[in-house]
């Protein structure tokens, strides 16, 4: 056998480029291999990714490139997801709104509450400027519509309405929800007082949350508050947009992190120092962040329904500031490689030739 | 007390004993040594030599170019000999401890089996 199978050719790329190459491709044509099985395949992705990081002694720098990784992947899903949602349907509107409208409320004038035609809602509607500066304002969610009929109250029992309400939308193709009972609690015994119904409904990649309420203020005897909210369900394709993203991500989060260890590996004392010590600072101001946006991704899926706000939104608005300074630090890291680094020609694996 | 080392890193120290070996060379002579017990995988062998160097057990003795493939020969330093040494005497002193006990035990006439 003079060349090597391609699938090898392709697993040797997770080393970096250099004469490590040209070593396995040797051993591994030497030992007559035809293929690679899975767990050969599996153990040249481990060792080349690790061979990516360089310093080959050291356990911080694995440690270190898997932080990042988690934070790059994070980054990664954040910035898929987003850019999914714009091919995202937009909120009903005209006809297909009053059929929705017509439903619930039958026979009644409504009033649809629609704060913006963007994808996000920000109370104080911040201009680019403002977002890029200081991130948005703690009421940052996705858009929605809140149709309520006109008279705001309706007469009659509540929890009869709920019923009928339920049985038009299954009759319209809604799959409905089971209403639960709302209410203050009562803090002595823990039981609910029961005041309103709220039940949810989902068709065509929408969600109905529709809630009925007999405590709010100035509450007519006998009637009962009613408000329906519209928001849009997270489609399965962006689901997989974020899953890629997170994945690659991953991936170039750690390919960096090698790039920028190799490249100062044997470097100074203050170039190692200027690299290490602003990534891991970043890591303390990033890391608590992206994992509670991986938490909100995963949780997402695992609780159903339209989604509230999307799973990063924490770092766009009380995390901002921490995340904008954490980035500014990884950047810092990533100048001084490449300023202070030795160029990548030179980059191979840490083997001497000491004399005996 | 010194970290007992793995065993792919002990196969790969005993393999360069006696001579320089490149990577396939170090594959074979540890499934030799090893009654074939030992079938290192490229990966973990490279990664091995990689840490190895770092830590002085292992240098590059010489490079070869063998029908247009680059091949480098690996050697042990002396700390490389002094680290393999140190670990033979553990091992050793291990199967002597566990002997001790097996023979207690025979002695006991495996009463507590």
């Amino acid at each position: 056998m003079s060349r090597l199978d391609v699938r090898y050719r392709l697993l040797l790329r997770a080393y970096p480029p250099g004469r490590r190459r040209g070593e396995l491709t040797d051993t591994l044509l030497e030992a007559g291999r035809g293929r690679p099985s899975v767990r050969e395949g599996l153990n040249l992705l481990r060792y080349g990714l690790r061979a990516r990081l360089g310093r080959p002694a050291s356990h911080a720098v694995v440690v270190l490139a898997t932080l990042i990784a988690v934070v790059a992947g994070v980054l990664g899903a954040a910035v898929t997801t987003r850019l999914a949602w714009e091919a995202v349907p937009a909120l009903p509107s005209g006809e297909r709104l009053a059929d929705i409208s017509g439903t619930v409320f039958p026979g009644l004038p409504t009033t649809t509450d629609k704060y913006t035609d963007e994808l996000f809602y920000d109370l104080r509607e911040p201009s680019l400027a403002k977002v890029l500066l200081t991130g948005h304002e703690e009421d940052f969610q996705f858009s929605d519509l809140i149709v309520w009929p006109d008279d705001r109250f309706l007469p009659g029992d509540y929890r009869q309405w709920t019923t009928a309400a339920q049985g038009r939308l299954v009759e319209a193709g809604w799959e409905v929800g089971e209403a639960q009972v709302t209410g203050a609690t009562w803090i002595a015994t823990g039981e609910i007082d029961d005041s309103g119904r709220l039940f949810t409904a989902t068709r065509d990649g929408l969600a109905l949350e529709i809630a009925t309420e007999t405590d709010v203020v100035d509450t007519p005897a006998g009637s009962f508050y009613v408000t329906a909210e519209i928001d849009r369900l997270t489609p399965g394709w962006v689901l997989a947009a974020g899953v890629s993203g997170l994945l690659v991500g991953a991936l170039l989060g750690w390919l960096a992190t090698g790039w920028v260890s190799r490249r100062t590996e044997l470097g100074s004392a203050r170039v190692r120092s200027l690299t290490r010590e602003p990534a891991w600072v970043a890591l303390v101001l990033l890391l608590p962040q992206a994992l509670l946006a991986l938490v909100g991704m995963i949780g997402q899926q695992v609780v159903g329904g339209a989604p509230h706000a999307p799973f990063w939104a924490l770092s766009v608005t009380y995390g901002y500031g921490c995340g904008l300074l954490g980035f500014v630090l990884f950047g810092v890291s990533v100048v001084t490689a490449a300023v202070a680094g030795r160029g990548a020609a030179g980059i191979e694996p840490v083997v001497t030739r000491e004399r005996l | 007390m010194a970290k007992a080392m793995r065993e792919p890193t002990f196969w790969i120290l005993t393999a360069l004993v006696d001579q320089a070996r490149h990577g396939y060379g170090i594959i074979q002579q540890a499934a030799i040594l090893s009654d074939g017990s030992v079938r290192l995988q490229a990966g973990t062998l490279y990664a091995a030599l990689d840490r190895l160097a770092a830590e002085g057990l292992v240098v590059v003795d010489h490079d070869e170019t063998v029908d247009g493939r680059e091949r480098r020969y690996y050697r042990l330093t002396k700390g490389g000999v002094l680290a393999l040494q140190d670990e033979t005497e553990r091992l050793a002193r291990n199967a002597t401890t566990a002997s001790r006990q097996l023979a207690t035990r025979r002695n006991l006439g495996e009463a507590t089996a």
